[in-house]
Parts: C-alpha cells; sequence; structure tokens
C-alpha cells in the first residue's frame, strides 16, 4: 500500500511540474516582436458552421496587413481560442489571452462572449471588435473598447416586417422563435414593427431546443391559419419546423432569419425540401470597391463566396491594422482613442489597407470605407448595416429577392 | 377543437411511444442491477447515429439500416455493461451511479469527436398528414412510431410473462440471492437485459431520427425526460414506466394547448416533482 | 511575472469551485448523500446575488425585481436563499434512498435551469444579467484587482475549509461518518438522523449558494442560465470522487486535477480543425479519469483517515 501512495505523490508533483513548464514554452514563445491580438471564434458549437470562415477573414486581413510590411514593422500574430458560443469558454478565453498571451485587442466573439468579456476588457484596456455580435443588447452598451461591423439584431427584424408586410403583403403571421437570447431580440425587434406597419400577430410559440417531438408546438402556431410564420430559430429547430410543416401541409409562408442560409442547413432539411423558404442575411452593397476587391481576394484564397458575416469580419481586423498604425504604438488605447477616427469621417476615403496605410504616412485622417458597408460608428460602437432576403429554390441555393441598404430602414 | 385535441394527443401518443422505448432499457437495468445507468440516454445517440451511418452515409435501405443499428446498439450495450459496470457490481449502488456519469460523459465525448460539433439529418421522405373528412390525423411515419411502441410494448410484456429468461428476470429483482438459488443463470440473465437495453435505446434513437435531428447532445438531453417517466412510474416498475411514458407524453403536448408554450418541456418536470411530493417511490405499485 | 499572472486567473476559478467541492464533500464524503444537482445551488446563490445587486429594472429589461443592494448583501443574501432552498426542498426528498436521491437532485437542477430561463420577470430569462458590480473594483487598477480577488478567493477557501472542518472533526461529523456507515445503527443509538441530514444539506447549501455569489461578481460578472447545466454537477462530483472523499484535502486535489486537465487541453498548440475536437476529448478524459479511479482507487487519490480509537476508551 506504501508504495502506491509514494507512487501516486509522484504522479501529482510531475503532472504540476509539467504545467508550470507548458506555461513557461508558451511564454517564451510569446517574447518576440509582435503585435499580439486575440481571437475568440466559435470553432465548435451551435455556431460551427460559420466560425471558421470568420477566423479566415481575420487571418486573411491580418495575413494582408503583415505581407505590407506589417505595422511599424512588426507583425500581427493571432491567438486563437474557441468561444464555442459560451459566455464560461469566452470568459476563460478571455482571462488566458489577455493576462498571458498578452494580447493588445481581441477580435470576433458572438454577442454572449462579447457581453461577457467587454467590462474586464475594458478594465484591461483592450479593445474588442466584432464582426458577428448582432445582438440587440449592445445596441446601449458598446463605446470605446467595444465595436462591432455587423447590424443589431433590432435591424434585422425590421427587415424581416418590412419584408413580410411591404414585400409579400403577408397582412398577418405566427411566430415560432427558439427560447434563446439572439433569435429572441431577433423576434421582439419583428413584432414590433410589424404591428406598427399595420400586421397582425396571431400566435407568438416559444420552443425550447432539446426535446424529443415539436409537432405541438408547431401545431399551435399554425392553428389560427396564418399567411406568414416568421421562424426564428437555429438550424436543427428549423430543419425540424420545416420538415413538420411539409408533414403537415400548413400552407403559409416561411421566412427564417439569419441561422440559417444554404450548406449545412439545406443538408439536414433536405435539398427538395426547402423550396419557397426565405431567409435573412446581413448584406453588403456588392458594388462598392471595397466589396469587390475583397470579393476577389476571398475567392481566390477559398475558392468560394463569401458567406455569412465574412466581409464584416474581414472589416474589422484591417480597422484594427488601421487604428494602430494611426496611433503609432501597438496598444489597445492606442486602438481606442483612434478607432473613430479611421472609420468615420471627416478624412480621405479609403477602401482597403494598403490606401489606408498609405494615407495615414502621408498624414492625412482617413475614413475607411469597408466591404462589408460604410463601417462609421456611432457613440456605442455600432454601425447601420444592409440586410438581403433570398429565397430557396429548387436547388437548394438561395436566389436574392430583396436588398435593403445600410440606413433605408427606420 | 375537438380535432386539435385529437392531434395533440396523437402527437402526445407518438412522444410517449418514443419515450417508452427510450426508457425500458434504463429500467431494465435498473431493476436487474440496481443501480441508475444515467448513461442509458448516450445509447439512443449512439442508435441515432449508427442509424446515419447505415442509411445516409453508406445510403444502405431502411430496413436493413434499422436491423444493424438496433443489433450494433444492443451490442454496445453489452459492451459499456461489460466493460465498466460488471467489474464493479459489488461496490455499491452509489458507485455504479457515478460511474454512470462518467461512462456518460465518455459516450458523450466519444460521439461528439466521431460524428463533429454539427446537427445532421437523417433525410427520410417526409410523409404528408392523413385527412380524415377534412380533419388532419397523423402522418404515416408518425402513425409507424405510434405501432412500433405498442408493437414493443407488446414483445416485452410476453416476455416478461411467458418466457422462461422473462420470469427469471421478474424473480432475480425482487430477491437476487434466492433467485440464484433457484438455478437461475445471471450470466446470460445479465447479457439478455444489457442486449435488450441497448436495443430499445437504438429504437428509440432511430425514432428520435425520425421525428427531428441528430445532435451530439440528444443523449443528454433525452436523460432528462426518461428519468421523468421513471420517478413518475417507479424505478424498476416496467409496467409503470409504460403507462408513466404516455402520461409524460400527453401532458407535455396536450398541455401545451393550455400553458404557454415555453414551458413545454418544464410539465415534464413538474411532473417529478408533483408525482415526489405525493409518493416518491413512484405512482404505481408493482 | 507571467506566470503568477496566469496561475492567479486560473486559481480564481479553482478557489471557487473548490468551496463547492469542500462543502460537497461533506454531503458525499461525509454523509453519503449523492446529490447529483450540486449546480442548482450554485446558480441560486448567483442569480440571488444578481438580483438583490443589480439595478432596478429599465424598460427593455424583462425582469421585474432590481434591488441594488450592496454587495455584502448580496453574498449573504445568497447563502440564506440557498440554505432556504436546500432546508424546503430537503424537507420532501433527503429520505430518498441513494439512487432516488441522486435522480431528484439532478431533476431539480434541470427544472431550475428551465425556470431560469422562462420567469424572465425574475431571472430575465436568456438574456440574464450582467454588468454585476465587483467588490471594490474601482479603488485599483485591473491588474492588481485579479491579485486581489484572488486574495478574497483564497480567504474563502480557507474559512470554508476550516469551519466545515471543524464542523466535521466534531461530534456531529462523527455522526455523519455515521450515517454514511450505518444509519440504521445511529438511529438505534438515539441519534435524530433526518435532522442530521438535514442540518449537513443545509449548512453546505449555505456554502455553495456563496460560492455562486463569488462566481457570479468576481470572476464572470455576468449571469445566464447556459452557466450552471449538469456539467458543473459532474466536474464538482469528479473532483470529490477523484480527489478522495470524506477528507477535504481530497476536495482541493480534486479540483486542482480537473483544473490541470481543463488548462492543460487549452494550451497544447494544436491546429484549429482539431481544436474542435479538444472539448470533446476533454470531455472523455474526465469521464475516463472518473471511471478508473472508482474502479482501481474508490476511495480517491488522498484516502481518509481512519480514525483509530485507543483501547480501553
Amino acid at each position: 500500500m506504501k508504495k502506491k501512495e509514494i507512487l501516486k505523490k509522484v504522479v501529482v508533483i510531475s503532472l504540476s511540474i509539467i504545467l508550470v513548464l507548458v506555461i513557461f514554452v508558451g511564454f517564451s514563445l510569446a517574447q518576440e516582436k509582435e503585435i499580439r491580438i486575440g481571437a475568440i471564434v466559435d470553432l465548435s458549437g451551435p455556431l460551427s458552421q460559420f466560425g471558421p470562415d470568420w477566423l479566415k477573414a481575420g487571418e486573411m486581413a491580418a495575413k494582408e496587413i503583415n505581407s505590407l510590411g506589417g505595422l511599424f514593422g512588426q507583425q500581427i500574430k493571432l491567438y486563437v481560442e474557441d468561444g464555442k458560443t459560451d459566455v464560461e469558454e469566452g470568459v476563460k478565453a478571455a482571462k488566458k489571452l489577455i493576462p498571458i498571451n498578452k494580447v493588445i485587442a481581441i477580435y470576433g466573439p458572438t454577442s454572449d462572449i462579447v457581453i461577457g468579456i467587454m467590462d474586464f476588457c475594458a478594465d484591461n484596456k483592450v479593445p474588442v471588435i466584432s464582426g458577428v455580435s448582432g445582438s440587440s443588447r449592445l445596441d446601449k452598451i458598446g463605446g470605446k473598447y467595444q465595436y462591432r461591423t455587423c447590424p443589431s439584431d433590432s435591424y434585422e427584424g425590421v427587415a424581416d416586417a418590412a419584408f413580410a408586410y411591404d414585400e409579400l403583403g403577408l397582412k398577418n403571421v405566427s411566430l415560432i422563435t427558439a427560447d434563446e437570447e439572439g433569435t429572441l431580440s431577433v423576434s421582439g425587434a419583428f413584432k414590433e414593427t410589424y404591428e406598427k406597419l399595420g400586421g397582425k400577430i396571431l400566435k407568438d410559440v416559444l420552443i425550447s431546443p432539446g426535446q424529443a417531438t415539436y409537432m405541438s408546438s408547431i401545431q399551435l402556431a399554425f392553428e389560427p391559419k396564418p399567411e406568414g410564420l416568421l421562424l426564428s430559430a437555429n438550424m436543427d429547430v428549423a430543419a425540424t419546423v420545416i420538415k413538420e410543416w411539409l408533414r403537415a401541409g400548413y400552407g403559409a409562408k416561411i421566412m427564417c432569419g439569419s441561422d440559417i442560409g444554404p450548406g449545412k442547413f439545406v443538408d439536414l432539411v433536405g435539398k427538395k425540401n426547402v423550396e419557397g423558404v426565405y431567409y435573412t442575411t446581413i448584406a453588403s452593397d456588392p458594388n462598392t470597391v471595397s466589396y469587390k476587391s475583397f470579393d476577389m481576394k476571398w475567392r481566390a484564397l477559398t475558392g468560394s463566396e463569401p458567406g455569412y458575416g465574412v466581409p464584416n469580419c474581414y472589416d474589422a481586423m484591417v480597422l484594427y491594422g488601421l487604428a494602430i498604425q494611426a496611433a503609432g504604438k501597438a496598444t489597445g488605447e492606442g486602438i481606442a482613442e483612434n478607432m473613430h477616427k479611421v472609420a468615420n469621417p471627416p478624412g480621405v476615403k479609403v477602401y482597403s489597407f494598403a490606401e489606408g496605410k498609405e494615407q495615414l504616412l502621408l498624414g492625412n485622417d482617413i475614413d475607411y470605407e469597408g466591404a462589408s458597408g460604410p463601417c462609421d460608428f456611432d457613440e456605442y460602437g455600432n454601425v447601420a448595416g444592409g440586410f438581403s432576403k433570398y429565397v430557396f429554390d429548387s436547388n437548394g441555393e438561395g436566389v436574392l429577392v430583396k436588398y435593403y441598404p445600410a440606413g433605408s430602414l427606420k | 377543437m375537438v380535432a386539435r385535441l385529437i392531434q395533440h394527443i396523437l402527437f402526445g401518443t407518438v412522444t410517449g411511444s418514443i419515450l417508452v422505448l427510450a426508457s425500458l432499457g434504463f429500467t431494465m437495468v435498473e431493476r436487474l442491477d440496481n443501480f441508475v445507468n444515467i448513461s442509458h440516454g448516450q445509447l439512443l445517440a449512439i442508435g441515432a447515429y449508427f442509424m446515419l451511418l447505415f442509411y445516409n452515409i453508406l445510403g444502405w435501405g431502411f430496413i436493413i439500416s434499422v436491423v444493424l443499428t438496433v443489433f450494433l446498439t444492443a451490442l454496445m450495450g453489452l459492451l459499456v455493461y461489460k466493460v465498466f459496470f460488471k467489474p464493479i457490481l459489488h461496490f455499491g449502488t452509489v458507485t455504479l451511479i457515478i460511474t454512470s456519469a462518467g461512462v456518460g460523459t465518455i459516450l458523450n465525448g466519444a460521439i461528439e469527436y466521431i460524428g463533429g460539433p454539427d446537427a445532421h439529418a437523417l433525410n427520410l421522405p417526409i410523409f404528408k398528414i392523413i385527412k380524415i373528412g377534412g380533419f388532419s390525423l397523423i402522418s404515416k411515419d408518425y402513425f409507424g412510431i405510434i405501432i412500433v411502441g405498442i408493437i414493443s410494448i407488446v414483445i416485452i410484456q410476453l416476455f416478461l410473462q411467458k418466457t422462461k429468461m422473462g420470469k427469471a428476470f421478474r424473480a432475480v429483482s425482487s430477491n437476487r440471492s434466492l433467485a440464484e438459488t433457484k438455478g437461475i443463470n445471471l450470466g446470460s440473465l445479465s447479457t439478455l437485459i444489457w442486449l435488450l437495453a441497448g436495443g430499445t435505446a437504438g429504437l428509440a434513437g432511430i425514432l428520435l431520427g425520425v421525428v427531428g435531428s441528430l445532435t451530439p447532445d440528444m443523449g443528454w438531453n433525452q436523460t432528462m425526460f426518461i428519468m421523468s417517466v421513471a420517478v413518475l412510474g417507479g424505478l424498476g416498475n416496467i409496467y409503470g414506466i409504460m403507462i408513466a411514458s404516455f402520461i409524460v407524453g400527453l401532458t407535455m403536448d396536450v398541455g401545451i394547448l393550455i400553458f404557454p408554450s415555453g414551458y413545454k418541456p418544464a410539465l415534464a418536470f413538474a411532473i417529478i416533482i408533483i408525482a415526489l411530493l405525493i409518493k416518491p417511490e413512484g405512482i404505481f405499485e408493482e | 511575472m507571467e506566470w503568477m499572472n496566469f496561475l492567479v486567473v486560473m486559481g480564481c476559478l479553482l478557489l471557487i469551485y473548490g468551496i463547492i467541492a469542500v462543502a460537497y464533500n461533506v454531503q458525499y464524503g461525509y454523509t453519503k448523500m449523492v446529490n447529483f444537482g450540486t449546480v442548482a445551488w450554485f446558480a441560486i446563490g448567483a442569480y440571488t446575488y444578481a438580483i438583490l445587486t443589480t439595478h432596478p429594472p429599465l424598460p427593455e429589461d424583462f425582469y421585474r425585481f432590481g434591488f441594488g443592494f450592496p454587495i455584502l448583501v448580496g453574498i449573504i443574501g445568497a447563502g440564506i436563499v440557498s440554505g432556504l432552498v436546500a432546508y424546503l426542498i430537503g424537507l420532501p426528498i433527503l429520505k430518498l434512498k441513494g439512487h432516488y436521491f441522486a435522480i431528484v437532485t439532478f431533476a431539480f437542477a434541470e427544472i431550475l435551469r428551465h425556470m431560469l430561463i422562462n420567469e424572465k420577470w425574475l431571472t430575465n430569462g436568456t438574456v440574464g444579467f450582467f454588468a454585476l458590480r465587483q467588490p471594490w473594483v474601482n479603488l485599483m487598477s485591473a491588474n492588481a484587482y485579479t491579485y486581489f480577488s484572488f486574495f478574497l478567493m483564497v480567504v474563502a477557501l480557507l474559512l470554508t475549509y476550516f469551519l466545515l472542518n471543524k464542523i466535521c472533526k466534531a461530534p456531529f461529523g462523527r455522526v455523519l461518518k455515521g450515517i454514511r456507515e450505518n444509519d440504521t445503527v445511529c438511529l438505534f443509538l438515539g441519534k435524530k438522523v433526518p435532522s442530521f441530514k438535514m442540518k449537513a444539506f443545509v449548512i453546505t447549501s449555505i456554502f455553495m449558494g456563496i460560492a455562486g455569489s463569488l462566481y457570479a461578481s468576481m470572476y464572470m460578472t455576468l449571469v445566464t442560465p447556459s452557466m450552471f447545466t449538469s456539467m458543473v454537477s459532474f466536474l464538482v462530483l469528479f473532483a470529490v470522487v477523484v480527489g478522495g472523499k470524506g477528507n477535504n484535502k481530497g476536495a482541493i486535489l480534486g479540483m486542482f486535477l480537473l483544473m490541470f486537465v481543463d488548462q492543460f487541453t487549452r494550451f497544447i498548440e494544436v491546429p484549429t480543425s482539431f481544436a474542435v475536437r479538444m472539448s470533446s476529448i476533454r470531455g472523455i478524459i474526465y469521464g475516463l479519469l472518473l471511471v478508473m479511479v472508482l474502479r482501481f482507487l474508490p476511495q480517491g487519490i488522498i484516502k481518509e483517515k481512519k480514525v483509530i480509537y485507543p483501547e480501553g476508551r
């Protein structure tokens, strides 16, 4: 028995030593002259379909900046953590990135995580920027250390309402909403606007994800025979609802939010089952100079179209680069002080990092117009943004139906 | 109004059928080995994912995929028993429960690792609802689920009452040592019960795949409902479970006509609370 | 100094979970109450703190109660409410046997989580409460605050450890152990078993609630229902079982091991595609460790000291 005890103690002690060593190794590698930016992206979890692309967009921007000589001769290095769309994971990630990896800024988290780490980051003078944190909770609490290059969910709900009432002419609808923060905020905004426009909400059903069967909840929503249904839920719940809708032959037009799109979702529902279903994406004006050049670079890198949130993430990283350049030093404070200056008018309009850097070196003030939109921050770090409504065709591909440019909706 | 009620009752029956299959194995194991196997929910997920493998990825026929899935999940159940639980059966109930929590985590991790964190779907054809006289009733595949549920109940019933093994099973749970002296082969009985547990779980998993999508967490999600059924019906009480499954299913799907929709799963859990306050051993006596 | 900073940050979380583990140890290790719903009391503590200290509701908020009380009120309130709930829940369920108790506590934790999501008037639903105030955060720089909160946590854990230890070494603790070994004998000896169990249950729940309030205020500064899943209960269970039941040092060791596995799997530099799978691997490691320890080291790593009474007592 005694030997076992000693053995156990040895194991525990050696494990501790290994842990300390690992930490040391981690640190020594981080001593070179580099600009450290932390990326908290959802690589696993409910948004894992999108996460890797969001990361790629940021990496692409960073590479671009580095290839132009970096910032003050220093290269950007990204420290990547998986946020898993989970607040706790995000907080743990931030608590590792800031004190340990000594990042000066954080890129890319989704809404819940942004809210969770905002105060901690602000206290440490680390700005947070994201291309995908759309929650309406962030509408009024952003500021110096928190920015987003994507429009708020509040706008998405407004766009959905306008589309339903004006474009599709639906006078009454029901809603099915997943009982989660992001989906609830879109539904809420939709309801408000839709009723203001004169539409009637027939039934508002909440669904808790993770059940065996949803048929009864779905039936509740369709029972009053609405002309349309707003389906604000993530992929697997939405897939189940649509299949049930087909099964029961309920009729009505189905409008989904931005949680679904072509690709994985279509596989989930079945290609032949999605025809006629509408969905939303945050949209950039595809005709701008910035978008076109970004689009080219993205296709060259990945061979496919930029997906949901990708241009926004790209712009986020570019803005970091420009803000650092403008600040003259690589610190979080510097970024915070210069973000508005490089993103908002007045200034020379620039459409890429290269242009921006050039102008800054000439001593000019700039106004970056990004791939995702004008990227003009208000006092809370928000931008206005455009939305597009698509419809699935018989092949499960999306067809553009209507584009609402930034600022066109009240 | 009546038509709606009927439809919701049918929905509740479908939910109940799936719950019956999901909870049967759980109950049988509890009765035989006297512990709560928290990892049972994972066997459902394993079944669903096997079905995904055979039907979707390999593209084999529906019937053969079902048969293979049930068979393999049954084997998985047995394997889990032999590797994790059998060696420590004498360690006591508490250890077994905690081990089952650990096993559940291992299986969940394995499923997530192999299947990936994203959702999948079985991509079965969608059957339209059958309408009789203008009233919507139920679609063919959902009706099939109810049939499967009923057939399974009948089979289990026959097993318990008519077969030698079944009677042995009932004897063992009341008094293990006495049963042993009477010459009942515990080894082969255990094997059979665990195979049955795995098999029913696999079947339940397939049904879950029919009505919804597959996610790595589906095992844990169902575990709560299985527990509700088990508590209501009485742990180890097979007939109680059968009735309890339908009570839970109906309460949820019919209750939604009355209560706010967001509370649907909470209705199932509320049943636990009520059941426990009135009669913690379960509403039904064996 | 960076590694110091890291250890401090990691340590904070470890200490908070450590409090729960030590408290849980009294339930499980000493009294053999298999509570699978520890996260419920953690959550109750955290949310009570949030409701007591957050500002009164604005028009856009769902919740109706926000009192804006000072932080200390929040922490004490968290403990009190947790204890109260433990008492109320304990009344019907403490008499249940081992595995019934386990299921019931598990179910209670899940029901509580659904309530946290659905009772928007109380808990603000899935949005939860954020921007919770940290004690004395304005008095110092962010960096110093990390060390300060660590220090506070150490104090809290030490307090918990000593308080609970004292309770357990005292005759109260011996009775608890007696209940674990054979509660019928204890009854026979005239000890009021149910009231002892209740006392242990309530006292430990108070500590868990306070741990929850510390977690909400100092570490996370927000509460959402997604933070309180059954995984937390499982982790506490893991720590106590693996570390060694029946003694508080073991609980802390178990927590340390848990944190180690958690952080180690974060620190290894792996390609991004593999990182996605890391969380599932982490789950497998936890489960495997737990199962193996239970099988081969049923007493846990740090065994309980058997008290040997000198002859002729």
